[in-house]
């Protein structure tokens, strides 16, 4: 287990209440898991608040990396300590 | 002694520029732009590529310009909301007084799949000047269709963001964010507010990188660009292209959905749906002033005509797009649209 540290970017600051959150995890996908099951509940309630439902989709929307690489391209997928997690949703104003 | 209105004293301080000189400002001014959306992105990358001296600036915007734009929205000022002037020719008109050396185009039109191409084609450089996600994956369809460089740029709250589109050299805006999200699950100025430091931040990028790009620099931007004016923090993300993106494929999803009536809620206005025909052949707003009855506070120029109709405001185009306030229900703006700017109507 490997503790690494969240960064919640621009509107996912807005959405999920924090910019930045630490969990324990050994792999990526096992800290993505963590990141949907804590926060897509505060991004729905957010939304409830506005009269829209949607179940989940922190991660569906996101570009997401890990020590600024994007995770998609990245063959070695264990946590190391002191790794950092950046989630970015698209800004849609303007 | 006034100095003289030409290039080479209007430009000097930029040809001195060691990015620019002179081939670069002979450069800009045979080159052109468009700008898609003219809210506050859209002014600040319109005042500075006008200011700058691209030859050529289109402005397409769907908007008229209303008090609650003025906070961030640099081109206008309160003689616009007074003259009920669309946004696209309140820009012209101001940005011709700054330089008329620049030949600037403003066009009033919903962009959409039926048009986009149109506007689009023969310019050097899109620059993002939106207010929603939708359009742009348009934009980022028609760029790599085109192949046509289009710089993203969005900002909400104190928030900030860009990266720019090279057809088949870089990611595309779909590589990066490959989905779409829900209607109304994104915030936009109205839930969240929008700080105009943030839009100017952003825009001044996105005009930066449009320059880059018409002078042929090598310097472009190859990162997703983040940044928070509040917080005054601003980082670099490096992007990859997506294997298997459908619009980099060539499959332009966006470009080829193709609805009759086009409806969206809109994020510059306070609970409005807009309404677009896209089989309109115009109408003209003097004949549908005399046909209309039963409405209240009836006013029309040569850009739009506006009515009352029980809690509803309803704006009217010349182009037979409606913009229907005080309401988010799309069949009953669709209902009031066909009953009171229907084709009998006009």
């Amino acid at each position: 287990m490997a503790s690494v540290t969240v960064k919640f970017n621009g509107i996912w600051r807005l959405y999920v209440g924090a910019g930045m959150a630490t969990l324990q995890a050994g792999v990526i996908d096992e800290a993505l898991k963590q990141i949907e099951k804590e926060f897509a509940p505060k991004f729905e309630k957010k939304l409830q608040e506005r009269g829209v439902k949607l179940d989940g989709g922190i991660l569906k929307h996101s570009y997401i990396t890990l020590n600024r690489k994007n995770i998609k391209e990245l063959a070695e997928r264990t946590l190391k300590d002191g790794d950092i997690l950046d989630l970015f949703v698209a800004i849609p104003g303007g | 002694m006034v100095a003289e209105n030409n290039s080479r004293n209007r430009y000097s301080r930029q040809t001195m520029f060691h990015g620019i000189g002179e081939e670069g400002q002979q450069k800009l001014t045979r080159s052109s732009a468009v700008i898609i959306g003219c809210g506050a992105l859209g002014c600040n990358i319109a005042n500075l590529l006008v200011r700058a001296g691209v030859g050529k600036v289109r402005i397409v915007d769907r908007d008229f310009v209303e008090y609650h734009n003025l906070q961030r929205q640099t081109l206008f000022n309160e003689n616009d909301v007074k003259s009920q002037l669309p946004k696209a020719i309140a820009a012209q008109k101001h940005l011709h007084e700054i330089n008329s050396l620049v030949e600037i185009e403003g066009i009033v039109a919903d962009v959409n799949f039926s048009n986009i191409e149109r506007f689009c084609s023969g310019m050097d450089v899109i620059l993002d000047g939106l207010d929603n996600l939708e359009t742009r994956y348009l934009v980022n369809d028609v760029s790599l269709k085109l192949r046509i460089p289009y710089i993203y740029g969005g900002a909400i709250s104190s928030f900030g963001m860009t990266m720019t589109v090279i057809p088949g050299v870089s990611p595309c805006f779909r590589c990066v964010f490959p989905n779409l999200p829900p209607p109304r699950t994104m915030p936009t100025c109205e839930t969240d507010g929008i700080l105009g430091p943030a839009t100017s931040a952003v825009s001044s990028f996105e005009a930066t990188e449009g320059i880059k790009i018409l002078v042929g620099s090598g310097l472009i931007n190859k990162d997703l660009v983040t940044m928070d004016v509040w917080d005054i923090s601003f980082e670099r993300f490096p992007i990859v292209r997506k294997e298997g993106c459908p619009s980099c494929g060539g499959r332009y999803d966006f470009l080829e959905d193709k609805v009759k009536l086009i409806k969206s809620s809109l994020c510059g206005q306070s609970r409005a749906v807009q309404i677009v025909d896209t089989d309109s052949k115009g109408i003209a707003l003097d004949l549908l002033a005399g046909h209309l009855s039963g409405v209240k506070n009836l006013t029309y120029n040569e850009y739009m005509l506006r009515f009352d109709v029980d809690d509803f405001g309803i704006t009217v185009f010349p182009d037979g797009r409606a913009i229907i306030k005080n309401t988010l229900d799309e069949s009953a703006a669709e209902k009031l649209y066909l009953k009171y700017i229907g084709k009998e109507n006009r």
